[in-house]
């Protein structure tokens, strides 16, 4: 029998089969596929809330390819149970938006399925080469739900879409070949710390992540670590990975590069940006809400899985050119934002500056700081979310989604103007809401943190007037005033579909700006193990 | 003699199955002569089971039925009986069904000598024999003018290459005084002087032109473009599982691993590899056709193989270069009867002709689209796996052995030319599935043998994908 978090992925792709079922239960058995995973990931965020604790739980394994080393493992830390909930949440919002998609809506809510499997897959899996294969099936429904359900210009922003995250991650493939090609096939003996064992290992040392340890009469102790693609088991190796050379740099830089260029295009950092105001502009609503609220996490997600865990010393080593590249994304993402005519354009902009947060929280190396970048990562999806379908909304009223078309929507639209008042101020980052949480910590990190984090910090504390210029002109600029047009007046304010799919992150984002321990709680053990770990590459 | 003629039981079924079908036609009635087509697969399949029961061995050391061959044969059985059962005649006449179910099996009947061979002479005939069948399939529809051309264009490109070859082959002889690949190889034992590097090139080049790599790939766009869909996918999968088998057995007979490595040949082939992808990637993005993008395509595909190949010594790249051409062959294959089906339907299979496939024949295009995308090398289908054996290969090579670096340059241009490459694939999934077209007539049924091969095509393609301990299968089946 598999377990939950295989359910997790096999879940969307079997009702994703479902979906192509004839009749028009298609919407059904997405909204299905979908509350699988959320309830798994709430779970497991709640098992790590209650007990935090660090180590991989609900971990399974089952042996694909004996030969290569390859193999379904799957299992969650804190990190993964959280964005497997948040996930499994955008999907069932995204669907409840496209409720009413009457363009070919059974393969419309397919390809959703087969694009949160592969999310899922990314967010569950420990082995390296399943990583991959998910990060790059994401990319055939993501082609087919821009270019097809898309706008004006789809066709075009689906094939930048596709090639430029491809080209982004090409390297990663290089990266998880050497990595491979350099273990011996009979595998390599590394020395670990005691430390390390007592921490992770759950049968009073005898074995560390399912390899057996090796004690020596100098109190030495040591793994052999077979050949194959177990994230676990590959960390393990990270000394390894410093030393071998590759065109003139060391493999861990290559594979830190790597890891990275994959990653940043996904976040997006800028400069690396370009393709996702195309993307978000071209995208019907519910795919934007699931590109901003889920598969921009996975870039950041491949940071904290990928980049930080396998080349500590490389992270430890670039770790301010992170913090740069995430202050010049939160500055220019907020001054561009600033000056967007388009409403998804500008919420695209918004995503930019706040997904810089994460790359600053991660890349100052204090637990504070990496549990802020991922309550960031967590909150954002919300909120962007939100924001989406909420210019998603007037778009169906008005059929375009100029700012300057808007004026005084609250006075026939009042729950409308409620929520995005909301929305807005939890994108300011005011306190009590969502917004706030993930920046204010990732902030604190930076402040705490040595070398140039407190100068970056104060600069990125800055976008935080910029973020509230930008919302709140919005909010006037549409909801408020004198109504523009009057043909607006004869617009319906939000009706229950509508409310269904946004009043539940309306909830979110006030509980998790009240209330933010749990998530913090079951973040912090494995953002702190991940600080440690890269810590212990301290020359 | 008897013993070692038994172990050309295939090939003999191919010939005597090519007057097989020739007299068949003339016997049967005139509204049967389609079922040519069905003896022609009886025949390839009575050619797999001889295949299937031969023991090794060589025949007058001239073939050699070893591992390699024992691989290559189903591989061009396989592909054959493919393209046999997709269709009738490429533009769906009944009479003179015969003569391309004839120069097909002529076609594999070439293949398989020429995969089999261990001797100068052997490969000649094979290559020929293959050369011969091919110049017809391209020219098929005698009619069509771009048909003509690329029967015309595949004709003189390929009697350039193979005089070259025969001229290094002479040069060949004449320096080493031998013609089979061992004795060739046991006088380069101690040294390989340039006149002799030049000459086992300029030999190299009948077996470039069938793999279409660079500089012998000028044909491929114009053959593939004009040619009927049906005869390009036989003359871009069948004569390369044969080229690649000839060309491992030549390297590991006659180039002496000690040479292998570091030396101007190995070095030669990782060039023509990065060569063949850099070209196919940056002129692929620019056609406007789909055939011709799959041809184009095709030339960074047997660059791939060949740089698979420049990893040698040793049995993983062989088996990198053996999976990677199966995925190559069942994507490709598929790839193209779905594009046939749409060249007959629609007049061309050029970009603008190709909007409202998905409307009319969803499945269809999304079959086109999976092989499409295994092509591109996305995960998790054939393509991918293939691919990243190839690179592993170049990257084992490459940081592990010194004087060999260079591999892991080349093994970056293909991650590269990945990239630039899949945006050409969607350039036909964008005119096929993207593109607004006006309201399509509805569609008739498809034959079930297209319909069967597609489906087999596709399977294979997935299933490939997923089958991670394919390549140490292979290496044992080769070792063994």
């Amino acid at each position: 029998m598999i377990g939950a978090l295989t359910w997790s992925v096999v879940a969307p792709l079997a009702c994703g089969a479902l979906c192509l079922l004839p009749g028009r239960a298609a919407r059904w058995f997405a909204l299905f596929g979908a509350l699988v995973p959320l309830a798994v990931g709430l779970a497991a965020l709640g098992d790590f809330a209650r007990h935090p604790g660090a180590d991989f739980r609900l971990v399974e394994s089952y042996p694909w390819a004996a030969s290569v080393g390859a193999g379904w493992t799957v299992g969650v830390d804190g990190i993964g149970a959280a964005m497997l909930a948040l996930s499994g949440l955008v999907a069932a919002i995204a669907t409840i938006s496209a409720w009413n998609e009457t363009r070919n809506p059974r393969v419309y809510h397919a390809l959703v399925m087969l694009l949160l499997a592969a999310m899922n897959g990314v967010f569950v899996t420990l082995d390296l080469l399943v990583f991959y294969v998910c990060w790059e099936v994401m990319l055939v429904p993501m082609l087919a739900l821009i270019g097809v359900w898309g706008g004006e210009q789809r066709r075009y922003a689906a094939l930048k879409f596709f090639v430029y995250t491809l080209a982004g991650s090409v390297l990663m493939l290089a990266m998880l070949i050497m990595l491979w090609n350099r273990t011996p096939a009979g595998g390599r003996t590394v020395a670990v710390q005691a430390i390390e064992i007592q921490a992770h290992s759950h049968d009073g040392g005898a074995t560390l992540h399912g390899l057996p340890v090796e004690r020596f009469s100098d109190g030495s102790v040591s793994v052999t670590v077979p050949r194959g693609f177990d994230l676990r088991h590959l960390q393990l190796q990270w000394r390894t990975w410093e030393g071998e050379r590759v065109l003139g740099m060391s493999l861990a830089a290559f594979g830190f590069l790597a890891v990275l260029l994959a990653a940043l295009v996904k976040v997006p950092a800028v400069p690396l940006h370009t393709w996702l105001p195309h993307a978000h502009v071209q995208a019907p609503t519910a795919i934007s809400v699931l590109l901003a609220g889920i598969l921009l996490k996975l870039g950041v997600y491949a940071l904290y899985r990928l980049a930080w865990p396998l080349f500590p010393a490389q992270a430890l080593h670039w770790g301010w050119l992170i913090g740069v590249i995430g202050v010049i994304g939160i500055l220019w993402g907020a001054w561009v934002a600033l000056g967007q005519r388009d409403l998804k354009r500008l919420v695209a902009y918004s995503s930019v500056s706040h997904m810089g947060f994460c790359l600053l929280g991660l890349a100052g190396l204090t637990a504070a700081g990496a549990t802020g970048g991922m309550v960031q990562a967590v909150t954002h999806g919300l909120g962007s979310s939100l924001l989406f379908l909420l210019v998603g909304v007037i778009y169906d009223r008005a059929h375009h989604r100029n700012v300057d078309g808007f004026g005084g929507l609250a006075t026939p639209m009042p729950r409308y103007a409620w929520i995005l008042l909301i929305a807005a101020l939890a994108g300011a980052g005011l306190p009590g809401l969502a917004g706030f949480v993930g920046e204010a910590m990732a902030l604190f990190g930076s402040f705490t943190a040595g070398g140039p984090f407190p100068w970056l910090g104060a600069l990125a504390a800055l976008s935080v007037i910029l973020s509230a210029a930008y919302m709140l002109w919005t909010v006037k600029r549409v909801a408020y005033g004198p109504l523009a047009h009057p043909e607006h007046a004869a617009y319906t304010d939000l009706d229950a579909r509508e409310l269904a799919a946004t009043v539940p992150l309306v909830v979110l984002i006030i509980v998790v700006g009240v209330w933010p321990a749990p998530l913090v709680d079951a973040l912090r053990p494995a953002c702190e193990n991940l600080v440690a770990h890269v810590r212990s590459a301290l020359p | 003699m008897t013993g070692e003629l038994s172990h050309l039981l295939p090939e003999a079924t191919l010939a005597v199955g090519v007057l097989l079908v020739l007299v068949a036609d003339m016997l049967l009635p005139a509204g049967r002569k389609a079922s040519a087509g069905l003896l022609g697969v009886v025949v390839c399949f009575g050619a797999l089971l001889a295949a299937a029961v031969s023991q090794r061995g060589s025949v007058s050391d001239m073939l050699a039925l070893d591992a390699l061959a024992q691989l290559a044969r189903p591989g061009v059985l396989l592909a054959t009986i493919l393209v046999l059962v997709a269709g009738r005649a490429a533009d769906g006449r009944d009479d003179g069904h015969a003569a391309w179910v004839a120069l097909m099996l002529a076609l594999a009947l070439g293949a398989l000598v020429t995969a089999g061979s261990t001797n100068l002479v052997s490969l000649y005939l094979g290559l020929e024999v293959m050369s011969l069948a091919g110049y017809a399939l391209a020219g098929w529809k005698a009619g069509d003018r771009r048909s003509a051309e690329a029967g015309m264009k595949y004709v003189l490109f390929g009697g350039a290459a193979s005089g070259l070859m025969l001229f290094g082959m002479s040069h060949i002889y004449g320096l080493t005084g031998h013609l089979d690949f061992a004795g060739i190889g046991a006088a380069l034992a101690t040294d390989m002087p340039l006149p002799v590097l030049a000459a086992l090139i300029l030999a190299g080049a009948g077996i470039a032109y069938k793999l279409a790599i660079v500089p012998f790939h000028f044909y491929a766009p114009d053959v593939y473009q004009g040619a009927p869909a049906l005869a390009v996918a036989a003359l871009g999968t069948i004569p390369k599982i044969a080229a690649v088998a000839v060309l491992v057995r030549a390297i590991s007979l006659t180039v002496p691993d000690t040479l292998v490595p570091p030396t101007a040949f190995g070095l030669a082939l990782a060039l023509a590899a990065i060569a063949s992808l850099l070209v196919s990637a940056f002129t692929a993005v620019a056609s406007r056709d789909a055939k011709r993008i799959v041809a184009f395509s095709a030339i960074g595909h047997a660059g791939t193989v060949i740089l698979a190949l420049a990893c040698m010594p040793g049995i993983m790249p062989v088996a990198a270069a053996a999976f990677y051409l199966a995925a190559y062959t069942v994507a490709n294959i598929g790839a193209l009867v779905c594009l046939a089906v749409f060249e007959r339907e629609r007049g061309s299979a050029a970009l603008d002709a190709l909007p409202g496939a998905m409307r009319q024949r969803p499945w269809l295009t999304a079959a086109l689209c999976l092989f499409l995308f295994s092509l591109a090398g996305i995960p998790p289908l054939a393509g991918f796996l293939a691919k990243w054996g190839v690179l592993r290969e170049a990257l084992r090579v490459g940081l592990g052995e010194a004087g060999r670096e260079h591999m892991t340059v080349a093994a970056l241009i293909l991650l590269a030319s990945t990239a630039v490459s899949a945006w050409s694939y969607l350039l036909i999934v964008r005119a096929a599935v993207l593109q607004p077209a006006p309201e399509q007539p509805r569609a008739a049924r498809l034959a079930p043998g297209l319909v069967a091969v597609v489906l087999v095509c596709a399977i294979a393609s997935v299933g490939l994908g997923l089958w991670l301990d394919g390549f140490a299968s292979i290496a044992r089946a080769l070792g063994g």
